[in-house]
């Protein structure tokens, strides 16, 4: 039976997942998944924020990551970025899928601040193709790092600790939003 | 506004770490077959060596890809045992056994015959090969390490009879096949002299691969061809990482899918 029509924002499914999981990773790939499309949200140990740019790393530690998705060809906003989240339903023929759009600003005002809790710090795992500068989004006093261009996952393990890693999130740049740019 | 981040943390590798679910989770990544090049966007300083695998008490490092190309292009097994010795860098012969516990199932032990009794003993092992044939022109193979290497578990590798294939596996895929290591073939103590001395020929005659610095040193054999450029070929106190690629964040081809918007 096909799931039922997501009629708002609040029915969005958006779950807590696996961290690894959810940041694209797979045991069987080396290279980056252009293809990814999977969506959630994770607490985690730590994240490295690395700037292609500049080369500068961050260190956020213990963060609530969102992992959302951009589309390329969507529309250039001065601040604010249409997401798409792309819903399989194995009941629906495949060209039946839908793609549902929503703006970023709207999906944060009304999902991030039950998300985020008490983490220290909310990063957006979120391609950012226009460079479109972000807001903090009401309820969340914490921190809110966001990039601009692409963002891929990495995952680095050194050969003399094989059983632990240090996970990046690459992009051109990376933006902290200041604490007294609330809505 | 937003403050750009550009503080230039230095890039260490000792900050917090994830628990990874099962510790070979990234090193048998790293080895599957056709992992190729790095993304673009991936810095030099993180570029490591897909294949090399190292562990803290290993004395030298294993190519494994290559163990699995000279599997799957060996003659037999004593043309295995020459092409394991010649990837193989430490001062030890690897000795090899090869089983075939049926007609579709063929296991080849590598170890260190220590004790020279020509048998494989567990403390031995270094790494076992699995073979399966899966069809009539299909079959699978899988490489786990032993000892130092037990972190090490390969991929299943496919195989097909179009494949450039030695005749130890194509054989395998030929009509009337019966297998021919029902009693394992394995490396003869006496054997081992024979292929010390091809190996140090071998050695002698590609002396780029085997530039061996320091007898007490875990790295014996140079990686630097295999590294790429020379300035990231490892040392001994240097701790090699390696990078493995996640999601990205963005979306290119919505193939059918049809937009649809929420707005509250």
């Amino acid at each position: 039976m096909p799931m039922p029509e997501i009629g708002s924002i609040a029915e969005l499914p958006f779950p807590e997942r696996d961290p690894l999981g959810l940041l694209g990773f797979d045991p069987a790939r080396r290279e980056p998944d252009l293809d990814f499309y999977g969506f959630g949200y994770a607490r985690v140990p730590a994240l490295v924020l690395e700037s292609r740019l500049s080369g500068a790393r961050r260190e956020v530690v213990a963060p609530v990551v969102f992992a959302l998705h951009s589309a390329d060809d969507g529309e250039a906003y001065a601040d604010d970025v249409d997401l798409e989240f792309w819903i399989d339903d194995d009941d629906v023929p495949e060209e039946e899928e839908e793609a549902i759009v929503v703006a970023l600003s709207l999906f944060l005002e009304r999902r991030a601040a039950a998300l985020v809790g008490d983490a220290p710090a909310l990063v957006l795992a979120l391609c950012n193709p226009h460079a479109a500068r972000l807001r903090r989004p009401p309820g969340v006093a914490v921190p809110m790092h966001y990039a601009d261009g692409d963002v891929i996952a990495y995952v680095d393990v050194a050969d003399d600790e094989p059983a632990a890693a240090q996970v990046r999130l690459v992009a051109d740049r990376w933006h902290e939003v200041p604490r007294d740019n609330l809505r | 506004m937003s403050d750009p981040v550009d503080d230039p943390t230095p890039p260490s590798l000792r900050g917090r770490r994830w628990p990874l679910p099962f510790r070979s989770l990234a090193l048998g990544a790293a080895l599957a077959i056709g992992a190729g090049g790095l993304s673009a966007c991936e810095p030099p300083s993180a570029r490591g060596n897909d294949r090399w695998v190292t562990t803290e008490n290993t004395a030298v490092d294993i190519d494994w890809d290559a163990i699995h190309k000279a599997y799957l292009e060996a003659e037999g097994p004593e043309d295995l045992e020459r092409r394991v010795n010649e990837i193989y860098t430490g001062d030890e012969i690897i000795s090899v056994s090869v089983r075939d516990v049926d007609a579709k199932t063929q296991v080849v032990t590598g170890f260190f015959d220590r004790n020279g009794n020509g048998a494989v003993d567990e403390d031995e092992k270094v790494f076992s090969i699995n073979r399966e044939i899966t069809g009539e022109e299909s079959g699978q193979v899988q490489i786990q390490g032993h000892g130092h290497y037990a972190h090490y578990h390969s991929p299943m590798w496919d195989i097909a009879s179009g494949m450039l294939l030695g005749s130890m596996i194509s054989r395998a895929f030929m009509p009337m096949y019966t297998p021919m290591y029902t009693t394992a073939y394995t490396t003869s103590p006496a054997r081992v002299s024979s292929l010390k001395t091809q190996r140090s020929t071998y050695r002698a005659q590609n002396p780029g691969k085997f530039a061996k610095s320091s007898r007490s040193g875990r790295s014996y054999g140079s990686k630097g061809s295999a590294w790429g450029s020379g300035s990231s070929t490892p040392t001994r106190s240097t701790t090699r990482t390696r990078s493995f690629g996640g999601g990205r964040f963005g979306l290119k081809d919505r193939g059918a899918r049809t937009r649809r918007r929420l707005m509250a």
